[in-house]
C-alpha cells in the first residue's frame, strides 16, 4: 500500500512541481497574433487598459498554483511566498508596472555619493498595519536580517558594509564597493520592512503566519493547503489605495481546476494557465488571459565538464541543430519569445542579438571539426510526469539525430531530483523547467555564470578572464552606458559559448475576469494589487 | 478479547517500527536536498548549511533515525523545513477534510453496494444486473483525475450545484465542497463492493440454510434481509477494511484536483519539497490508520459472525 501511495504521490508531485515551475513558462497574447520569432519585451503586457474610475471595495479571489510557505521575508525563495509577501510589506524601493527602473517605496527619496559607496534614504511617513509608525530602526532591523546568514538572497547585498539609522526618518547604507543593483536588491521581498517590535514580540514562528508590515494589505487568516485571506490595511501610505477590501489567495495546484474555477466565476484571477489553454480561455466571454513577459528562461543545461560538451563547437552544433521556432510553436503555442541570451532577460538585454539559428549543415560541419563526425550518444535528464519536458525531449531527440547525436532520455522523479543531479554535476544534458531572476537587471545572474569567486558559486561553466572582468566591471559600474555596453558583450559571449541552450524567454499567463481592472504582472513576476479594483456589474 | 487486543497492540508497534524504518530509508534515498530546494539554486552555501543544521540533516543517519523514532514515540514530529511550523499540529489541522472525504466515500460506496449488489443478485442476468456490471466497469476504468474534472465541469461549472474547488466547513459547506471528491473516490471503490455483495448474496441464496428456510415457508424478503444479507456482508467488510489504503491514496489525487487542504495534498507538497519531517510523520500516520482499520475490521467481523472468536 505504501508503494502505491508513494508512487501516486511521486507522479502527482512531479506534475505539481512542473506546474510550479510552469508558473512562469510562457505565452504571447492571442489578441495580438502569436508569432514564433518575435522577441517579447519586458514590461509590456497584454493587459487591457483599465475601464472607468477606480472603485473602492470588493473582494478579489485569486486561484494560485503555489502557496506561501511563510510570511517571514527572510529565508523564503519560492514564488508562492514572495508574491504574497509583496502584498503585505513595503520595501524602500519598488518595482511598478510600466518601468524596469527602481521607484520610490517606503523611501520617498535617496541620495547616492559620487563614489557610489554611500546611500542615504529619506523615509516617508508610513504606518504598519497595527497603526504604529515605520521608523528608521525598523528599516535597519529588517535590512540587517536580510544581510544576515539566513537569507538566500543575501548575496545581492554582500557589498553592503553597514546600515545605520541617522535620524528618525533617515537611513544610511555604506558599501565596501559600488553595487549597481543595490536599489533592485532593496526592492526584493527579502528586503521587506517588518515591524521590529511585532517581530520580537511574536517570535519568528508566529510572525511567519501573522506578520506585521506596512504594505497595502495585512494577513487576516492563513491556512496552508487552503488559502490566505488578506484584508485592506487602513494605514497604507498611498492615498485611496488599496481599492480592494480583501484579497483571497486560494491554493489550487491543479491546472485544470483553476481554469474551471475562473470559468464558473468562482475565481476572479487564475494564475499559471498552461500554454495549450491560453488561446481557448482568452476567447471565452467575460475574461481574458494576460500575457506578461517575465525575467524567466527555458533552457537546457549542458554539463560543460563533460569531455564532449566542454568543446564549444559541440555545444554550438547542438544549438544549431535545435529547432527553436518549432519548439516555440509546439510547447509554448507561440506565446513565448525566443531567447537571445543564456540567462533570463533583463533591462540590458540587447534585442539585436540573434536567438539560436537553425542550420543542420553548419552543425554537422562543427561536429566534424570537433572530431565527432560520427556523432555520439548523449543523455538528457528530465523530470518524470512532466508532459512539456517529454515533448521537448522527443523533439530534441528527432532533431539531434540528424547530426548523429543519439539522445537518450532519462526521467528522474521530479524537478528537485533533476536539480540534485545538476548540482552534483552527474548529468550530461538536463532540463527542469523555467529558471527565473528576481530583479529585472542582469546583475543577479551573470555573476553566477561568469564571475570567479565573488557571490557566485559558478560550477557550471569555466569562465574566461575577459568575461570575468566584464561582469565584475558591469555590476560595480555606475555608468549606465558602460553597463549596457558590458552586459551586451557578455550576452554576445554567452550566445557564442552556449554553456546553456537557450530556448524561450518566459511569460506569465494569468486569466483575469473582465470586471477586474488594472491587473498587471510585472517582469519580476508579482503584482501590485493595491492598484487593482473591481468595476461594478 | 483482552489477550487479543494486547497481542494486536504489540504486533502493531512492531509493524509501525518497520514502517518508520522504511519511511526513513525511502526519504534518505530520494535525490534532492530539502534545504537547497527551500532556499533556491542561488542561495549561498552558508544559508543552506544553516538550515540543514537547524533540522539536523547533517547528523549521522543512525542518529537522525533515533531522533525521529524517539520523538515520534512522544508524538513529537519536529518542524517543517519549508515553513518552520510544527508538524504535529499541521497534520491534525489537515486531518479533518481527509477523514470526511474517506468516510463520505465509504458511506456512498456501502449504500450503493448494498442496494445495487442485492438488487442485481436477485435479478441476476436481467438488465439491471448487466447495467450495474457495465456501469461499474466504466466507473472503475476512469482515471480519477479525469473523472473529477468531468464532475466539476457538469455539477460545478454548468449546473452550479457544487463548489468547483476548495474546502468549506459546516454541514452545508461539507456537502457543497466534498460531495464531488467523495463521489470520485467512491467510483473506484463501489463497483468492487457491489460485485462482492452480489456474488455473496447469490451464493447465500442458494445455500442449504436459505433453501431450508424457504421450504419452511419463511418469506423471501425476510430470508434475504435477516439471514442472507448479514452473511453476505462478511466478505464486503473485509474488502472495505483493506480498501482503506486505496481510499487514502485516492485522496492524494482528489485533494490536489479539488484543492482540498487535507493530508493527501499535504503529502504531495511534502514529497515535492523533500520536507522530510512531514513525509515521515505522514507515513507513520497512514500506517497507524491502516492498522486501526484492520483492527476495526476484525472486530466488526466478529460481531457479524459470532463463529469468529477473537
Amino acid at each position: 500500500m505504501k508503494n502505491r501511495v508513494l508512487a501516486t504521490v511521486a507522479v502527482v508531485a512531479a506534475g505539481a512541481l512542473a506546474a510550479g515551475c510552469g508558473g512562469s513558462d510562457t505565452t504571447s497574447n492571442s489578441s495580438s497574433t502569436p508569432s514564433d520569432s518575435k522577441l517579447l519585451v519586458l514590461g509590456q503586457t497584454s493587459s487591457p487598459a483599465p475601464k472607468g474610475e477606480p472603485v473602492s471595495g470588493g473582494s478579489l479571489i485569486m486561484d494560485r498554483n503555489v502557496e506561501p510557505q511563510s510570511f517571514d521575508p527572510i529565508g523564503t525563495s519560492d514564488t508562492g511566498s514572495i508574491n504574497a509577501q509583496m502584498q503585505v510589506y513595503d520595501q524602500l524601493i519598488e518595482l511598478l508596472p510600466g518601468s524596469l527602473d527602481p521607484q520610490p517605496g517606503l523611501a520617498s527619496s535617496w541620495k547616492t555619493s559620487s563614489d557610489g559607496l554611500t546611500y542615504s534614504f529619506q523615509l516617508r511617513d508610513a504606518k504598519f498595519s497595527d497603526g504604529t509608525p515605520v521608523t528608521a530602526d525598523d528599516v535597519v532591523f529588517s535590512i540587517r536580517r536580510f544581510m544576515g546568514p539566513d537569507d538566500p538572497y543575501a548575496f545581492m547585498v554582500t557589498s553592503v558594509k553597514s546600515v545605520e539609522a541617522t535620524g528618525r526618518n533617515e537611513v544610511v547604507m555604506k558599501l565596501k564597493e559600488p553595487n549597481a543593483a543595490l536599489l533592485y536588491a532593496l526592492s526584493l521581498a527579502a528586503s521587506s520592512i517588518v515591524s521590529e517590535d511585532a517581530y520580537k514580540q511574536l517570535g519568528p514562528k508566529k510572525f511567519a503566519v501573522a506578520p506585521v508590515g506596512s504594505g497595502a494589505f495585512s494577513v487576516a487568516s492563513f491556512k496552508q493547503g487552503d488559502k490566505v485571506v488578506l484584508k485592506r490595511n487602513p494605514h497604507y501610505w498611498r492615498d485611496q489605495q488599496p481599492y480592494l477590501d480583501e484579497v483571497v489567495m486560494r491554493y489550487v495546484p491543479d491546472d485544470n481546476a483553476r481554469i474551471l474555477d475562473i470559468t464558473s466565476g468562482q475565481a476572479d484571477v487564475a494564475e499559471a494557465i498552461s500554454y495549450s489553454q491560453v488561446q481557448e480561455l482568452d476567447g471565452k466571454p467575460g475574461m481574458h488571459v494576460e500575457i506578461a513577459p517575465i525575467t524567466g528562461i527555458e533552457h537546457i543545461y549542458l554539463n560543460n565538464s563533460d569531455e564532449r560538451l566542454s568543446d564549444r563547437r559541440v555545444r554550438q552544433a547542438l544549438g544549431l541543430a535545435t529547432p527553436v521556432k518549432q519548439l516555440l510553436k509546439a510547447l509554448y503555442f507561440g506565446h513565448a519569445g525566443p531567447a537571445n541570451d543564456v540567462i533570463a532577460p533583463g533591462k540590458y538585454t540587447d534585442p539585436d542579438v540573434a536567438p539560436l539559428a537553425y542550420n543542420v549543415e553548419q552543425a554537422k560541419q562543427l561536429l566534424d571539426d570537433a572530431g565527432y563526425a560520427d556523432g555520439f550518444e548523449l543523455t538528457l535528464t528530465i523530470p518524470g510526469g512532466d508532459s512539456t519536458a517529454k515533448q521537448l525531449a522527443a523533439i530534441l531527440q528527432n532533431s539531434w539525430e540528424q547530426i548523429g547525436v543519439t539522445l537518450k532520455i532519462t526521467q528522474v522523479a521530479d524537478g528537485g531530483a533533476v536539480y540534485a543531479d545538476i548540482s552534483k554535476g552527474s548529468y550530461q544534458a538536463a532540463y527542469f523547467g523555467v529558471d527565473t531572476a528576481d530583479v529585472p537587471v542582469q546583475d543577479e545572474l551573470y555573476p553566477f555564470l561568469y564571475a570567479k569567486g565573488g557571490n557566485g558559486n559558478n560550477t557550471l561553466f569555466k569562465t574566461t578572464a575577459k568575461l570575468d572582468s566584464d561582469v565584475k566591471e558591469a555590476i560595480t559600474s555606475l555608468d549606465e552606458d558602460r553597463r549596457q555596453e558590458l552586459f551586451g558583450q557578455v550576452q554576445r559571449a554567452g550566445m557564442r559559448e552556449l554553456m546553456f541552450l537557450p530556448l524561450a524567454f518566459a511569460s506569465a499567463r494569468t486569466a483575469v475576469r473582465d470586471e477586474v481592472q488594472n491587473f498587471q504582472t510585472i517582469p519580476s513576476n508579482w503584482w501590485r494589487l493595491e492598484q487593482v479594483w473591481k468595476s461594478e456589474g | 478479547m483482552a489477550t487479543f487486543l494486547a497481542k494486536r497492540a504489540f504486533q502493531s508497534i512492531l509493524v509501525l517500527l518497520i514502517i518508520s524504518l522504511v519511511a526513513f530509508a525511502l526519504v534518505q534515498a530520494i535525490p534532492g536536498n530539502p534545504a537547497r530546494l527551500a532556499l533556491g539554486p542561488r542561495a549561498p552555501e552558508q544559508a543552506v548549511r544553516l538550515l540543514e543544521d537547524r533540522h539536523h540533516l547533517n547528523d549521522s543517519v543512525l542518529s537522525q533515525y533515533w531522533q525521529f523514532v524517539s520523538n515520534a514515540a512522544q508524538l513529537q514530529f519536529g518542524s517543517s523545513i519549508r515553513s518552520q511550523q510544527p508538524v504535529g499540529p499541521m497534520l491534525l489541522d489537515r486531518l479533518a477534510p481527509t477523514v470526511l472525504i474517506i468516510v463520505y466515500a465509504a458511506v456512498i460506496s456501502v449504500v450503493l453496494a448494498v442496494v445495487l449488489g442485492v438488487w442485481s443478485a436477485i435479478r441476476a442476468g436481467r438488465p439491471i444486473d448487466s447495467a450495474t456490471q457495465v456501469g461499474g466497469m466504466f466507473a472503475v476504468a476512469m482515471p480519477p483525475f479525469w473523472l473529477a474534472l468531468v464532475l466539476v465541469l457538469v455539477f460545478g461549472v454548468n449546473l452550479h450545484v457544487f463548489a468547483t474547488s476548495g474546502y468549506e466547513s459546516g454541514p452545508a459547506g461539507i456537502l457543497r465542497s466534498l460531495t464531488l471528491p467523495a463521489v470520485t473516490i467512491a467510483c473506484g471503490l463501489a463497483p468492487l463492493l457491489i460485485r462482492s455483495v452480489r456474488s455473496s448474496v447469490l451464493e447465500n441464496l442458494g445455500a442449504d440454510y436459505a433453501v431450508a428456510a424457504r421450504s419452511r415457508g419463511i418469506g423471501r424478503l425476510r430470508i434475504l434481509l435477516r439471514h442472507v444479507l448479514r452473511n453476505s456482508l462478511l466478505s464486503t467488510v473485509t474488502i472495505l477494511g483493506s480498501s482503506l489504503a486505496f481510499l487514502v491514496s485516492g485522496t492524494v489525487v482528489v485533494e490536489t484536483v479539488f484543492a482540498i487542504p487535507g493530508i493527501g495534498s499535504l503529502s504531495v507538497n511534502a514529497v515535492t519539497n523533500r520536507d522530510f519531517p512531514i513525509v515521515q510523520a505522514l507515513v507513520l500516520l497512514f500506517g497507524t490508520l491502516t492498522l486501526l482499520a484492520n483492527l476495526v475490521t476484525d472486530l466488526v467481523y466478529a460481531w457479524l459472525d459470532p463463529r469468529v472468536r477473537l
